[in-house]
């Protein structure tokens, strides 16, 4: 939190204060002497981290109202710039603050040009302030916070004026619409509750006829004075201000206000400064006196304040993001825990339905795999006695075949030539080969078309079984027109026996 | 405003305590950031823990019968000396006793270098084989299908029968009518070495 520090300056002394949260402390006071600059520059190095506002309650102030053609940025400041040098020539100390703008077809700007027009009374202050490197916000005047002040305590009138108590002198302010129109400063001679009272009645007249000089109010309007005072003193300045024909005076009780602005430190008497001090804190003017050379300290502050807030937001964001990611893992944490426990759960389950089954040491998928593959092992486990038994019953039926070898395998695999060095056997055949090979013996006076037909017929009852896949590999005879065929006396037909060659293949059902 | 080496040094601390904010917030978010997604794979290992742990509750629920008949056919393979090493010079007993059984006039046979069938990495179980190829001299040639069918109803293996040539025998001097060549593979199951039982 930046502390704000208020200096008061007046025509004797300035006195510095500090403001929190509505409460106003006096830390020192600079009495106009040229020793006393040292000792405000240590208090202000004392406080060098504090924002610092000057408010200044002087006679010498001017105020000018201008109008200029309807201008943006650059060319309205050189404008400015110019009236100002124009109207107060030789002070830093200025600032014009917008009335708005004219209802004709130029649109001119209306202004209200204001200085602090004697500089050498704030100037040893300034130079303080530079030495100590001091964060100066900005320069302030009394009359710029009337508007302010009754904006705040909800006086809406469109002209007014505003009598307050400050130091030992009457703050006379004329504003429209809240906006300091004129002001000036008159001194009090008589410092006593009566003084004051008669002070601000003849104060208030005066200014009505200066307003009326200046034909910035007309003779018959009437205008609302409000003023601003003690508890203690308002009765004795009721009976001084009554109302006349142009004047109607309200008066303040300062106490009052001081709450309804939350105002902590109450004014003691019917000064004002406290309440100008609080607003000062609590809702400075826009416009200001101090150039950006006076102001260059407070701009590095708030690049300081900036910084750290920079650092502030980021830490802040990132706490917050890692709030959420801590959120979110105590979440998934919580949620792990309650998977491991069902899982330990639905794992005693699992144990417990196991521990029902034989142990045999090994895991179920294992079990699962060695016993399939057993099963698909023992698929393959065959005799070959049906197929001896097909052969058998074909031989009986054919007496005129004669076996001579058999050759039963399962499928087309080859047999191993060495047992000693093999690959992994193929045990997925399905299918017996049988390769038989055998005479064909008949009478010597058996044809060859009989020796055929002996051998068909064998065919035909090995062939019984449509899963039988009967094909003769080697005939008899070689009847095959690709082939010579050869014969003649000494090779009648059924002379000798005749070789043959018969393969069966048989579809097995797994 | 113009900036002199005055300002930045009034400025250089202010700038290090933002950097150093900005840091430890970059800091603080990665490192939430990392625990999170920590915790979300933690979550989902727990979560594919369990998926995995109701499957096998769900099917050892649903095969509970099937699984309780796998292991009563494991222990009957243990039983049937199928597990375990081979057996071979139980094996050539066997083969010995049959022949003298079956009265077979003659005999050769050669058992080859034990092979595996199953290549599963990692498994704890493989099946293994043995080749046998076997020659027979046969009285009848119903000996040889005696003498397979013992075969595979004692040996301790699965004996799968390969092939079987059967051709007459020419020598007059012999008691055998035929001569038979069978090639089988004898195949047994066995724990993987190096793998410990569960």
């Amino acid at each position: 939190m930046i502390n704000r520090r208020l200096l008061y300056l007046n025509t004797h002394r300035l006195t510095a204060y500090l403001w929190r949260a509505g409460t106003l402390t006096q830390e020192a006071t600079f009495e106009l002497r040229v020793e006393e600059h040292e000792r405000f520059t240590a208090y202000l190095r004392t406080h060098r981290n504090s924002h610092f506002q000057l408010l200044v309650n002087v006679s010498e102030e001017g105020y000018q109202l201008e109008s200029i053609p309807f201008l943006r940025g650059a060319d309205r400041q050189a404008i400015i710039t110019r009236k100002i040098g124009q109207h107060f020539f030789g002070t830093p100390l200025a600032s014009a603050t917008s009335l708005g703008y004219e209802k004709d077809k130029r649109k001119n700007e209306k202004l209200l040009l204001s200085a602090l027009t004697n500089p050498a009374h704030v100037s040893p202050w300034l130079s303080c302030i530079q030495a100590a490197d001091a964060p100066l916000a900005g320069i302030y005047t009394v009359a710029q916070l009337g508007g302010i002040l009754l904006q705040k305590l909800r006086r809406p009138a469109t002209r007014c004026l505003l009598l307050t108590l400050q130091d030992h002198s009457i703050r006379e302010t004329y504003l429209i619409n809240g906006h300091t129109q004129f002001s000036r400063m008159a001194p009090l001679t008589d410092s006593s509750i009566a003084g004051i009272a008669t002070s601000f009645a003849a104060e208030a007249g005066k200014l009505l006829q200066y307003l009326i000089g200046q034909r910035l109010i007309g003779r018959s309007d009437t205008l609302p004075v409000y003023v601003l005072a003690h508890p203690q003193a308002i009765p004795a300045i009721r009976s001084a201000c009554r109302d006349s024909g142009n004047l109607v005076f309200e008066i303040l009780d300062s106490h009052q206000q001081a709450k309804q602005l939350a105002l902590k430190s109450l004014p003691d008497d019917s000064r004002s400064d406290l309440l100008f001090l609080h607003l000062l804190a609590t809702a400075p003017p826009s416009q200001q006196f101090a150039s950006e050379d006076h102001r260059h300290d407070y701009r590095i502050s708030q690049i300081r304040y900036g910084l750290i807030a920079l650092g502030a937001i980021a830490l802040l964001g990132g706490a917050l993001f890692a709030a959420k990611d801590f959120l979110l893992t105590y979440r998934l944490n919580e949620e792990a825990q309650e998977l491991i426990a069902r899982t330990a759960e639905m794992d005693f389950r699992y144990r417990e339905i196991s521990a029902t089954f034989p142990q045999i040491g090994i895991d179920n998928d294992t079990l699962r795999r060695i016993t399939n593959r057993h099963g698909e092992l023992q698929s393959h486990q065959r005799l070959p006695d049906a197929a001896y038994r097909l052969i058998a019953t074909a031989l009986n039926q054919s007496p005129a075949i004669y076996l001579e070898s058999l050759d039963w395998r399962l499928g087309e695999a080859s047999k191993p030539t060495s047992t000693s060095n093999r690959a992994i056997p193929n045990l997925s055949n399905s299918d017996e080969v049988i390769t038989l090979n055998g005479q064909i013996r008949l009478d010597s006076s058996a044809s060859a078309r009989q020796t055929l037909a002996a051998l068909e017929e064998f065919v035909r009852f090995l062939a019984v079984d449509r899963n039988n896949l009967v094909k003769i590999t080697k005939q008899p005879f070689d009847i095959d027109s690709s082939q010579a065929l050869r014969g003649g006396d000494k090779d009648e037909a059924g002379s000798q026996p005749r070789q043959f060659t018969v393969q069966i293949t048989r579809g097995l059902a797994p | 405003m113009k900036f002199s080496l005055r300002d930045l040094q009034k400025l250089q601390w202010h700038a290090l305590l933002a950097a150093v904010l900005l840091i430890l917030a970059v800091a603080l978010g990665l490192w939430s950031q990392q625990r999170s997604k920590q915790a979300q794979a933690e979550r989902a290992v727990a979560d594919n823990q369990l998926q995995q742990i109701d499957k096998r509750l769900r099917q050892v629920r649903t095969e509970e019968q099937e699984i309780k008949a796998r292991t009563t056919l494991f222990q009957q393979l243990e039983k049937s000396g199928i597990t375990g090493e081979e057996k071979r010079l139980e094996w050539i007993e066997l083969l010995r006793e049959l022949q003298q059984q079956l009265s077979l006039p003659g005999m050769n046979y050669e058992f080859g270098p034990q092979i595996s069938l199953d290549s599963v990495a990692g498994a704890a179980y493989a099946y293994h084989s043995s080749h046998l190829r076997i020659q027979l001299r046969l009285v009848h040639e119903e000996d040889l299908l005696n003498f397979t069918q013992q075969l595979q109803q004692r040996a301790k293996a699965l004996v799968l029968l390969r092939s079987c040539r059967i051709s007459r025998v020419t020598d007059a001097t012999s008691l055998a009518q035929l001569g038979a060549d069978c090639d089988m593979e004898w195949v047994t199951l066995r724990r993987a070495s190096g793998v410990k039982a569960p």
